[in-house]
């Protein structure tokens, strides 16, 4: 593996079981992520955002199963490694942060002891060392470091806040990937921002990647270095962000990109993706997205098209990368 | 022109709940504004900014504290009971979650029934007023026996709106109709209202706390914030020149796409 | 303080609860016929007889002045005296409830001891053997009645296998066959109370959160999972508590154990009506004590009460 390359995935496939009936939440994903960077995720509901990256910390229910695939993670392959040294790397070297934290802390532990307990556990502080240091990461995520105000429980914190104490949760023992699945999803517009500040920030002092997983275009274009675009359970699209929106070239990026409502597009019609999201237990074979394609031709429903590399580190599944949709205005 | 909809000084108070102490809670605090006939009229606000108490407010799902709203010539704080029916008809709201406003053990057909049933229209009329509506929002007729949990959320958000078309009304106050729709989805939902709009010649309140689809969508615009309409005025000038420093917080937040345009 | 306003509550409704059920327990005494002068002196006594033990008991006051008498006399937790052994009933009581409730109190550690282990190690392990044990444990102790079970036990390890004595109330010994019996009933329910808790909560997202920390399953299960799902089981067993008083009244009948039950029971039989009167009075007090207490417990484990909310 190479040494600038923090985490890889590989092929991955993940399917559930359920009443008898298979679904494909995953189906060969590859995503690359790099030291310090800022990965955006980026996918509607069903696209198998979530599934992607509780597998990578193999948190995934136990009806799920990967079937196929590999996540490298700095030379360890998580899918073989030991459930010992599993839990090793778990909240120490990779974290996660939730889309709703007011049901991803323990209602009825003190906010200071669901911090403490990580630090206790993988760091081996004593008790005074880890209060200390929970102290300074209160304060580092904007908390209030007060000993009442750290002896607080979750439901007497605002939204915002439950998402700092989260975040001090995930960056306590500083991992060098962390994993925020919708993090601001649930919040409002300006404290939406401060998140994403606090998380860029936390990022450059401890040198962190971030997986970010959302749906929300104008945080991708705020806060992402890079993007990857899933479809379907797999990336139809990566790119650096900036390569990505100046020249989006997978129909069903373009389409998304249409689709937002903004200002600019007053009195011009929304283009909106025809059609809906294939049942994830039948998934339309070839490339998954020619069904809803406005140029889909034979190929796209016979050949699942591979990556291929637009410029630098642009890239597009699709046959025909970049072709007039023939979109009205 | 004579506004189709107008709010004087609304205010709505709550009381907590509590033996002792029943402190209230002033979730609006006199708004005022006017809705012109067709147009639309976007209330942006954050969670906690007292926009859906407004919308229940307004349409007198839970009557003021104190203030008056007009519908049409109508005062609807002193409208007699036997009014009332009529006017609901004429008053629809659609509300964030589709699959809460649908009864699931209703087939659609008899959800988008229900209402007319009330209005006391004929068997056959009811039957090809539904096929109609259906056709109108892009369900298939095939599908009126179907019940909720057998669509998806952007289907389910259309049969909601199809049942407030049902009761032919003229102003329709939109309750984030699209907040919990992915964007590709949200799209068809948006584009239909405003074909629907176009067709009827319908009035609405949009409400979002999405700043963008309000600038979007709306003609002219109110900021809520804590019960307070701090700002209200024409989009295109409130977008451009906001003259309130909430407002003007909003506008320039780098996650909408109001400064930045749109990718 | 949140709780303290809570505590003077609950106190509150405590102290409404017991002059209810005296005010109850003093007019019913008085609407059921039969005079208990009559009962004292015999069918065969003389009116001057009856007459003096009327004035000894009170009975030939005003209605309104004895209940004021009674009411002060909850207050001082003094209900006279029994009308055939002359002890005072407060003394009755006093010396044999501690064995009702040393043998409650041990039901309910038998209770706990079934459910807690038997129920985590369910849930923990849904469909192993421990999960169809916990089910088979909770269907037969829930089927059958403590009473029943205290005679099998009795038979079983007091009359074929003597390894405990058969009647009567000296050494810790002669506790043990009625407390297992007591506590395997309610021990059933509790059981099955944490196991479905404890299942609940394992599904809840911030397990998920726990495990992402890298926290041993150990230290999810216990720290985190066990201390949210005893939450529920606190309050059902305070109710459990109540039910095992009730029900040691009944099997200190089937081991001759001389608690509250039988003294009750016997003066019953006797319409001691001092005696009754103070036995319902007692009961009440217990009850009503039992749930404040357990009120109080739920707030301390329980944040939410703790300082938001309420």
């Amino acid at each position: 593996m190479t040494g600038n390359v923090l985490l890889e995935i590989n092929d991955l496939a993940v399917e559930f079981f359920s009443h008898r009936r298979k679904i494909h939440a995953v189906r060969g994903l590859d995503l690359t992520v790099l030291p310090g960077q800022f990965h955006a995720l980026v996918g509607e509901s069903g696209a198998g955002k979530t599934v992607t990256s509780f597998t990578i910390l193999r948190l995934l229910p136990p009806s799920a199963a990967v079937t196929r695939g590999s996540v490298v993670f700095q030379d360890h392959n998580l899918l073989t490694l030991s459930e010992d040294l599993m839990r090793n790397l778990r909240g120490r070297e990779i974290s996660m942060i939730f889309q709703e934290p007011s049901k991803y802390l323990n209602p009825s532990m003190k906010a200071a002891d669901q911090v403490i307990e990580g630090i206790r556990f993988h760091l081996g502080y004593s008790e005074k060392a880890a209060y200390q240091w929970t102290r300074e990461l209160f304060q580092r995520v904007g908390l209030d470091g007060g000993r009442t105000a750290m002896s607080r429980y979750p439901h007497e914190f605002s939204g915002g806040m439950r998402q700092r104490l989260m975040i001090a949760m995930a960056v306590a023992c500083n991992p060098s990937l962390l994993i925020a699945d919708e993090p601001t999803t649930a919040l409002d517009v300006g404290v939406q921002r401060q998140i994403i500040n606090l998380l860029q920030e936390l990022r450059g002092e401890k040198n962190m990647a971030i997986l970010y997983v959302t749906h929300d275009i104008g945080v991708v274009r705020y806060a992402a270095d890079y993007v990857s675009v899933i479809y379907t359970g797999r990336i139809v699209e990566s790119s650096p962000k900036d390569l990505l929106f100046a020249n989006p070239r997978h129909p069903y990026t373009r389409l998304l990109l249409e689709s937002i409502p903004s200002r600019d597009k007053r009195g011009s019609r929304l283009q909106g993706v025809p059609g809906s999201i294939p049942n994830p237990e039948n998934i339309p074979p070839g490339c998954s997205f020619h069904p809803r394609c406005p140029i889909a031709q034979p190929i796209c429903a016979e050949t699942l098209p591979p990556m291929v590399k637009i410029e630098s580190a642009h890239r597009c599944a699709c046959f025909f990368p970049g072709k007039d949709l023939g979109l009205p205005g | 022109m004579k506004p189709l909809l107008r709010v004087e000084k609304v205010s709505k108070t709550f009381y907590g709940s509590g033996l002792l102490r029943r402190h209230p809670v002033r979730a609006l605090d006199e708004v005022s504004f006017e809705v012109q006939e067709g147009e639309i009229f976007g209330l942006v606000g954050e969670s906690g900014s007292g926009k859906t108490t407004l919308a229940r407010t307004i349409l007198f799902l839970a009557p003021p504290s104190a203030g008056k709203v007009y519908f049409e010539d109508a005062c609807l704080n002193d409208l007699p009971a036997r009014a009332w029916r009529r006017m609901r008809s004429r008053m629809q709201i659609i509300f964030q979650d589709p699959h809460g406003s649908l009864n699931p053990r209703m087939s659609i057909r008899e959800s988008l029934e229900e209402g007319l049933l009330n209005l006391g229209v004929s068997r056959k009329k009811r039957m090809e007023r539904v096929r109609k509506i259906l056709d109108d929002v892009g369900i298939p007729f095939a599908q009126a026996e179907w019940y909720p949990h057998e669509f998806s959320g952007g289907q389910k958000q259309r049969i909601v709106i199809a049942r407030a078309l049902s009761m032919r009304p003229k102003f329709l106050v939109l309750d984030e109709p699209v907040s919990n729709l992915d964007v590709s989805i949200q799209a068809g939902i948006i584009n239909l209202l405003l074909d629907l709009k176009k067709e009827f010649n319908f009035t609405y309140v949009f409400i979002s706390h999405n700043l963008d689809l309000i600038g979007y969508l709306s003609t002219r615009v109110g900021v809520l914030k804590a019960g307070r309409l701090v700002e209200t005025g024409p989009t295109e000038e409130v977008l451009t020149n906001p003259r309130h420093p909430y407002t003007r917080e909003l506008v320039e937040n780098p996650l909408s796409f109001i400064k930045a345009g749109v990718p | 303080m949140k709780i303290f306003r809570l505590f003077l509550r609950k106190a509150g409704r405590l102290l409404l609860t017991v002059f209810i059920i005296s005010t109850a327990v003093f007019f019913a005494l008085r609407i059921i016929p039969g005079d208990p002068a009559l009962v004292v002196a015999g069918i065969d006594a003389s009116p001057e007889t009856v007459a003096a033990i009327q004035t000894r008991l009170g009975t030939d006051r005003p209605i309104l002045a004895q209940y004021e008498e009674w009411l002060l006399s909850v207050l001082r937790f003094d209900f006279g005296a029994s009308l055939f052994s002359e002890e005072k009933v407060s003394a009755l009581i006093m010396d044999r409830f501690p064995l009702t409730l040393v043998l409650a109190l041990l039901g309910m550690a038998v209770a706990f001891l079934l459910a807690l282990p038997l129920g985590v190690l369910s849930a923990v392990r849904r469909w192993s053997f421990w999960d169809y044990l916990g089910m088979i444990v909770s269907q037969v102790g829930m089927a059958v009645p403590s009473f029943w079970l205290g005679i099998v036990l009795l038979l079983m390890f007091a009359v074929w296998i003597r390894i405990f004595p058969l009647f009567g109330g000296e050494g810790p010994l002669h506790l043990v066959l009625p407390a297992v019996a007591l506590g395997v009933n309610r021990g059933a329910v509790l059981l099955r109370l944490v196991r479905t808790t404890m299942i609940e909560e394992l599904g809840k997202e911030y397990i998920i959160t726990a495990r992402s920390k890298g926290l041993p399953e150990r230290v999810i299960r216990y720290r985190h999972a066990l201390r949210n799902a005893l939450v529920p089981v606190v309050t059902v067993s305070g109710i459990q508590f109540g039910y095992m008083l009730g029900g040691a009244i009944i099997l200190e009948q089937v081991f001759s154990l001389p608690g509250v039950g039988r003294l009750f029971l016997s003066a019953i039989y006797q319409r001691d009506f001092p005696v009754v009167q103070g036995g319902v009075i007692f009961i009440a007090i217990v009850f009503s004590l039992i749930n404040f207490l357990v009120d109080m417990v739920y707030a301390l484990v329980n944040p939410k009460l703790q300082a938001g909310g309420g």
